[in-house]
């Protein structure tokens, strides 16, 4: 029997926190969101046992920059966010690769495939390594979570640059023992060293820069991508016709369907997305006729295989999307299908049974004690708003009012936009809009479409729903306890304003939308009642 | 017994709010305490929100790759909401066993009763059970909240979870809040006597 002392079953997320504790993080920041809120969520509570500094920062753009302040510090620094995060702080995220981490910074980033919980879309954030040459690691469990991000300290520190660590759903929540290490608690002050240049991206030096981070990236595909264990390959003595070329989660799918197969494949599992280790792979490729890509949503995988194939001349055929869905999460019996299909053998695939299932709709929250304040809102703006207005949804709980039975929202886009897009309706229609907007979106990115609205003055009215705290992602704090959003109002210019308890004050809700519609000027109500969940377990 | 299992599979189907994540944490821990590799699947977020939601806790002597069940390989389901067992129709096997808690929420759209989901099931395992947990425990304790627990407590003296009750047992005490603790314990032990008559 294996000792049982330091292992524990971790949550992938958890796991990610364990593996960065263990490397000596320092400074943390996150804007919460699904599938990695549980990463800043232990953070915040194991924060008292340890001597870390942890924030919820006020959206990923802002965590992003604390973080890389704190590596220009030289602290060992880590951010965290969904996948959509990483487009709000992708402005920042390019030229830290240009001047490099000064303290070891890890990025870890959650993608959705199957948007169990994203709206917005279905975004693949491997792109970004690309984009902004981010060396990239892509676990495949919660093991090798708590394993790559150690790893990504490691590549940091050597090559004095921010590393990626790329989870999707089904690697950040998935449980699994992992044996945890040795944590140290010292206290670590930073020190900025002035005295040079090197953290100024401004032409021309900026040019310079960007040279030496592609110089960086092929150093560290030649010394590390080539060499790491990262990249490995697996059944290497099997005859197979046949390989695998895998990273991430896919590559416990490969894993389950040879075992379901009852076959041996070789498998060059890539733990490392970027740099990718192009003599492995060309090495690897040159033993088969053909070799099956396995990876979810766009091939990135593929194309770039298909690229050293065409560099090396190698004529192995490479066959991926043309046999693997490119929307929506893989399964095992994805991979079972297209392993039977290239070996040209009927197909084990066996998914439609054919049951009619009944799905529930996610809602607001009511139990026996009361239920959420946002009932009684979407049904006073039922009563009072005309039918042919426009509703513009937002991110958050109140999301949900798109579905049945409320069904309102004519468009529902990403984190910020209601308002914005509210504006541009206004613009060149005279029809009525009507924007809603959650406190935590308010502060992430909503007051500066507000402000447009100001000072290119249109009219929508603007609700914003203050429940005290960022609910769905499994309440967060927000900079709502500190600032109030109506005194933001006032400050930036909003001439009508009126907080109202939307259950207590219903009826004068009632009045005040029916008022704020015909304003020449944009109108705010803020509804203000704590969440009813958050509030029930409080009590 | 238990150390002949190579691998065993429960998927777990409910709706957002039920505790599905708490009988993942108290399923792994078991299987963890147990010796068991274990890899459980899990979601958080949108669909905690009162909508259909699907877990999954595969362990055993043998490495477990996929987090998810695989096609036809469910050993056990475990449905907290009757209407959503229908979900776990490509999990299921002639071996399969089906332990249907008899609560119905409200799907806001389609519905189908109890005894309609037990038809279409029964086409693909006979093993279906059909238990009151909700009911049992909204009678003792005034609320359904432990009704997941009373499921396992259900299984075990049914012998259809090939774990040992001392580890189970100590699973719930590791994993649920010690202010909760009692009422959880209370409906385990009322479960095992309920499944001995």
């Amino acid at each position: 029997m294996e000792k049982k002392e330091n292992k524990r079953i971790l949550l992938g997320n958890e796991a990610i926190v364990y593996g960065a504790l263990e490397a000596k993080v320092r400074f943390i920041s996150t804007y919460p969101g699904t599938p990695v809120s549980e990463i800043g969520d232990t953070f915040y509570k194991l924060a008292k046992d340890f001597s870390y500094y942890f924030e919820y920062s006020e959206n990923e753009m802002v965590a992003l920059q604390s973080a890389i302040g704190a590596s220009f510090a030289n602290v060992r620094s880590m951010a965290v966010m969904k996948n959509f995060g990483l487009n709000v702080c992708s402005d920042s995220l390019a030229p830290f690769c240009y001047t490099g981490a000064k303290g070891p910074t890890v990025i870890v980033v959650g993608d959705d495939p199957g948007c169990f919980s994203s709206a917005e879309s279905e975004q693949n954030s491997r792109g970004y390594s690309c984009i902004a040459h981010i060396p990239t690691l892509e676990p495949s469990d919660a093991k090798e979570c708590y394993e790559y991000t150690k790893t990504a300290f490691n590549i940091s520190e050597n090559y004095k640059i921010p590393v990626m660590v790329r989870l999707t759903t089904r690697v950040a929540h998935q449980r699994m023992p992992v044996d945890v290490g040795e944590i140290n608690k010292d206290a670590i002050l930073g020190k900025f060293v002035k005295g040079n240049n090197s953290l100024i991206t401004m032409p021309p030096q900026v040019l310079a820069m960007h040279q030496k981070l592609l110089e960086k990236i092929i150093k560290i595909r030649g010394e590390y991508s080539e060499d790491s264990d990262l990249n490995r390959v697996e059944n290497g003595n099997s005859q197979s016709t046949i390989g695998i070329i895998t990273s991430g989660i896919s590559y416990s799918y490969v894993q389950e369907a040879l075992k379901e197969m009852g076959i041996k494949i070789p498998i060059l599992k890539l733990g490392f997305f970027y740099p990718l280790p192009v003599k492995k792979i060309a090495h690897f490729l040159k033993k088969f006729e053909k070799v099956l890509v396995v990876e979810e949503l766009e091939p990135y995988l593929e194309k770039e295989i298909k690229e050293v194939c065409y560099g090396e001349n190698i004529k192995t055929k490479v066959f991926g999307k043309s046999l693997l869905p490119e929307v929506g999460e893989l399964s095992t019996e994805h991979v079972v299908f297209a392993l039977s299909e290239l070996a040209g053998k009927m197909s084990l695939f066996t998914n439609t049974v054919n049951v009619k299932t009944v799905k529930h709709i996610p809602r607001f929250c009511s139990g026996k004690t009361g239920a959420c304040p946002y009932w009684k809102l979407y049904s006073a703006i039922k009563e009072v708003v005309p039918k042919d207005a426009i509703f513009g949804g937002d991110i958050g709980c109140y999301m949900m009012a798109a579905l049945p039975p409320h069904n309102l929202y004519d468009y529902l886009l990403n984190m910020g936009s209601s308002i914005g897009i509210a504006h541009g309706i206004k613009k060149v229609s005279s029809q009525k809009v009507v924007a809603f907007m959650g406190d935590g979106t308010f502060f992430h990115s909503g007051i500066s479409s507000i402000i447009n609205c100001v000072y290119n003055k249109s009219n929508p009215l603007v609700i914003i729903m203050d429940n005290e705290i960022t609910a769905m992602t499994g309440h967060q704090p927000n900079p709502g306890s500190e600032v109030k959003i109506e005194e933001i109002l006032k400050a930036i210019g909003v001439k009508n304003i009126r907080v109202l308890d939307e259950e207590a004050q219903y009826d004068e809700l009632k009045k005040t939308i029916k008022e704020f519609l015909n304003k020449d000027s944009i109108s705010v109500i803020v509804a203000k009642k704590i969440c009813w969940l958050l509030a029930a377990r409080k009590n | 017994m238990q150390k002949d299992i190579l691998e065993f599979n429960i998927a777990i189907f409910g709706v957002g709010g039920q505790g599905l994540v708490t009988l993942i944490k108290i399923l792994a821990q078991t299987a963890f305490l147990a010796g068991f590799n274990v890899k459980t699947s899990e979601f958080h977020g949108l669909s905690q929100r009162g909508g259909s939601v699907e877990a999954h806790v595969r362990f055993g002597r043998n490495e477990i790759f996929s987090p998810v069940t695989p096609c036809k390989k469910a050993n056990l389901v475990f449905a907290l909401e009757s209407q959503e067992t229908l979900s776990s129709a490509d999990l299921l096997s002639p071996k399969t066993f089906i332990l249907i808690n008899s609560y119905q929420f409200p799907t806001l759209s389609e519905s189908v009763t109890t005894e309609n989901v037990m038809i279409k099931l029964k086409k693909f395992t006979k093993n279906v059970l059909l238990i009151s947990a909700a009911c049992a425990c909204e009678e003792s304790f005034g609320t359904i909240a432990p009704s997941g627990v009373y499921m396992l407590g259900f299984a075990l003296e049914k012998n259809l979870i090939p774990i040992e009750a001392e580890n189970l047992l100590e699973a719930i005490k590791e994993v649920i809040p010690l202010k909760h603790q009692d009422i959880n314990i209370k409906a385990f032990d009322m479960a095992r006597k309920e499944a001995k008559k």
